[in-house]
C-alpha cells in the first residue's frame, strides 16, 4: 500500500503555527499580566520563537521571530523595535544552531529557550539600570523571577511546537 | 244470567293489585332505610363500585395533574423571566448607581475646575511587562485623545498619563513608571518637588518624592499634590499621601516614600483630560 506524505508548502508551514502563536501571545498579553509572581509576569512569545526555531530551522524560525516580536513589543506596550529585532535575531540564531550543531531534543531547546529570555531580561533591564539607576539587586530579583516564571512554559510550547513541526512534516 | 268472567280484566286489577302493593312496600321500606333488593344489589356492587370508583379518582387525578402541570409550567417559567427581569434590572441599577457616584463625583471635580474637558476611557489591558507600570485604555486620538493628555480617576487623582495614541487606544503610563516624572507640592507646606517612579518601590505600588527642599518640613500624612510647574500636568491633581521620610547622612539625598490616592491595581474607568487652561 502507498502511502503519501502529507506535504506543505513553506508558506502553510508558517501558517500551521498560528495557533502557537496566537496562545503564546493570549497568555502573555490577556492572561498573565495581572498574575505577577514576585513583582514578574511571564514571557511566552520568546518561548516559543525557541521551540518553533528549534524544529523549523532558520528562515522560519526567523520570521515566526518577526511576528512574535511585533506582538511582544505590543504587548510590552512599546513600539515594534527592541523586541522584533531581538526575536528575528534569536529565531535565526536558535534556526542556525538546529540544523547544525544542536540535536533538536528538550534540553537543547531549554539551553536556547534559556538564553533566548536572558537576552530578553537583560535588554529589558539594562535601560533602567542606565537611566532610570535602578538598583542592581533589585533589577537581578525581577529578572530571576521573570526567567524562572517564564520557564515554566518551556515544556508545554516545546510540545506543541514539536506537534505542529510533525504535523508540517518537517 | 251472570255475567262471563272476563279474564282479561281480571289480569288488570291483578297486576294492578300487585303494583300497589310493590308501591306501597317500597315506599314503607325505603323510609325505614332499608331495602333487601337494592341492599343486595349495593353489596354485591359494591367492589366493582369502589374500583371504578378509584378508576375514576385516578383517572380525574391524572387530569388535574396534567392540567395543573401545564398551568405549574407556565406560571414556573413566568417566574423565572421575572426573575430574570429583576436580575437584569438589579445589575443596571448597581451599574447607574456605580455611574452616578463616578459622575457625581466628576462633577465636583468639573466644578472645582471649569477649564478641563474630558474624555471617559476605560482599561482594556495592562502591559506585559515587568519592568514598568502601563496599560491601554480604549479611547484614542479619534476620541480626542493625544500623547501627554493626563489621565485621572472620578476624584482627581492623578493616575498618569498618555504615553502613545492610536486612533482607537492609547497607552497610559502609571506615575508609579519609572519614566514618570511630576512636579509636586505638598498641600500642607507648598514645598516644592518631584514626585517620580522608582523600580523598587514600583514593586510596592509607591513613588518617591525626590529633590526635597533645603530644611524641607514635608512629613508622614500630607497630601502631594501636581503643582502645575512645567505645563505637563495641570495644578492641583491629587498624587498622594506621604507615607515616610527617607533621611541620608549627608541630607542631599533624602527622598518621601508617597501612596498613590489612586488604586491602581483596580482601575476601570478613568477620565483624560482633553484640554486645561494652563495658566
Amino acid at each position: 500500500m502507498i502511502r503519501y506524505k502529507r506535504k506543505f508548502t513553506p508558506i502553510l508551514k508558517i501558517l500551521l503555527h498560528l495557533p502557537l502563536l496566537l496562545l503564546a501571545y493570549i497568555l502573555q498579553d490577556m492572561i498573565f499580566t495581572r498574575l505577577e509572581v514576585f513583582g514578574a509576569r511571564p514571557l511566552v512569545l520568546p518561548v516559543a520563537v525557541a521551540a518553533v526555531a528549534m524544529f523549523e530551522g532558520s528562515v522560519r524560525g526567523g520570521i515566526f521571530g518577526l511576528a512574535a516580536g511585533i506582538l511582544c513589543d505590543a504587548s510590552l506596550g512599546q513600539p515594534a523595535v527592541l523586541f522584533t529585532i531581538l526575536l528575528t535575531v534569536c529565531g535565526l540564531t536558535v534556526g542556525i544552531l538546529g540544523e547544525t550543531v544542536l540535536a533538536r531534543g528538550f534540553p537543547s531547546f531549554l539551553a536556547c529557550c534559556t538564553g533566548t529570555l536572558v537576552l530578553c531580561v537583560f535588554c529589558q533591564a539594562l535601560p533602567l539600570l542606565i537611566y532610570a539607576g535602578a538598583p542592581i539587586r533589585a533589577l537581578a530579583m525581577t529578572a530571576l523571577a521573570q526567567l524562572v516564571y517564564s520557564i515554566l512554559f518551556a515544556l508545554p510550547v516545546y510540545r506543541m511546537a514539536r506537534t505542529l513541526s510533525r504535523l508540517a512534516g518537517a | 244470567m251472570n255475567k262471563p268472567i272476563n279474564k282479561k280484566r281480571i289480569a288488570i286489577l291483578a297486576a294492578a293489585v300487585l303494583v300497589a302493593l310493590i308501591a306501597t312496600l317500597s315506599l314503607t321500606l325505603g323510609r325505614s332505610g332499608s331495602d333487601a333488593v337494592t341492599g343486595s344489589v349495593n353489596t354485591a356492587m359494591k367492589p366493582l363500585k369502589t374500583l371504578m370508583s378509584a378508576i375514576v379518582d385516578q383517572l380525574e387525578d391524572i387530569y388535574g395533574y396534567l392540567y395543573r402541570y401545564d398551568q405549574l409550567q407556565a406560571e414556573n417559567e413566568q417566574l423565572r423571566a421575572q426573575i430574570s427581569e429583576l436580575e437584569q434590572e438589579y445589575r443596571e441599577y448597581i451599574e447607574v448607581s456605580d455611574e452616578n457616584v463616578r459622575l457625581r463625583a466628576l462633577l465636583g471635580l468639573s466644578e472645582r475646575n471649569a477649564d478641563y474637558k474630558y474624555a471617559d476611557a476605560t482599561v482594556i489591558s495592562w502591559t506585559s511587562s515587568s519592568w514598568g507600570s502601563s496599560f491601554t485604555m480604549d479611547k484614542g486620538s479619534a476620541g480626542g485623545v493625544k500623547v501627554g493628555d493626563p489621565v485621572i480617576s472620578e476624584n482627581g487623582d492623578l493616575i498618569g498619563r498618555v504615553t502613545a495614541v492610536s486612533s482607537n487606544t492609547s497607552t497610559v503610563t502609571t506615575l508609579l513608571d519609572t519614566d514618570s516624572s511630576i512636579g509636586a507640592e505638598d498641600s500642607q507646606t507648598n514645598e516644592l518637588a518631584v514626585a517620580r517612579g522608582d523600580f523598587e518601590l514600583l514593586k510596592q505600588g509607591k513613588l518617591k518624592l525626590a529633590f526635597l527642599p533645603e530644611n524641607y518640613a514635608v512629613k508622614a500624612g500630607d497630601t502631594i499634590v501636581t503643582s502645575g510647574g512645567g505645563g505637563t500636568y495641570p495644578q492641583g491633581l491629587v498624587i498622594g499621601t506621604v507615607d515616610e521620610v527617607v533621611s541620608s547622612s549627608s541630607g542631599l539625598t533624602d527622598y518621601a516614600v508617597i501612596t498613590p490616592s489612586a488604586n491602581l491595581s483596580n482601575l476601570e474607568f478613568l477620565y483624560i483630560i482633553t484640554s486645561y487652561n494652563a495658566d
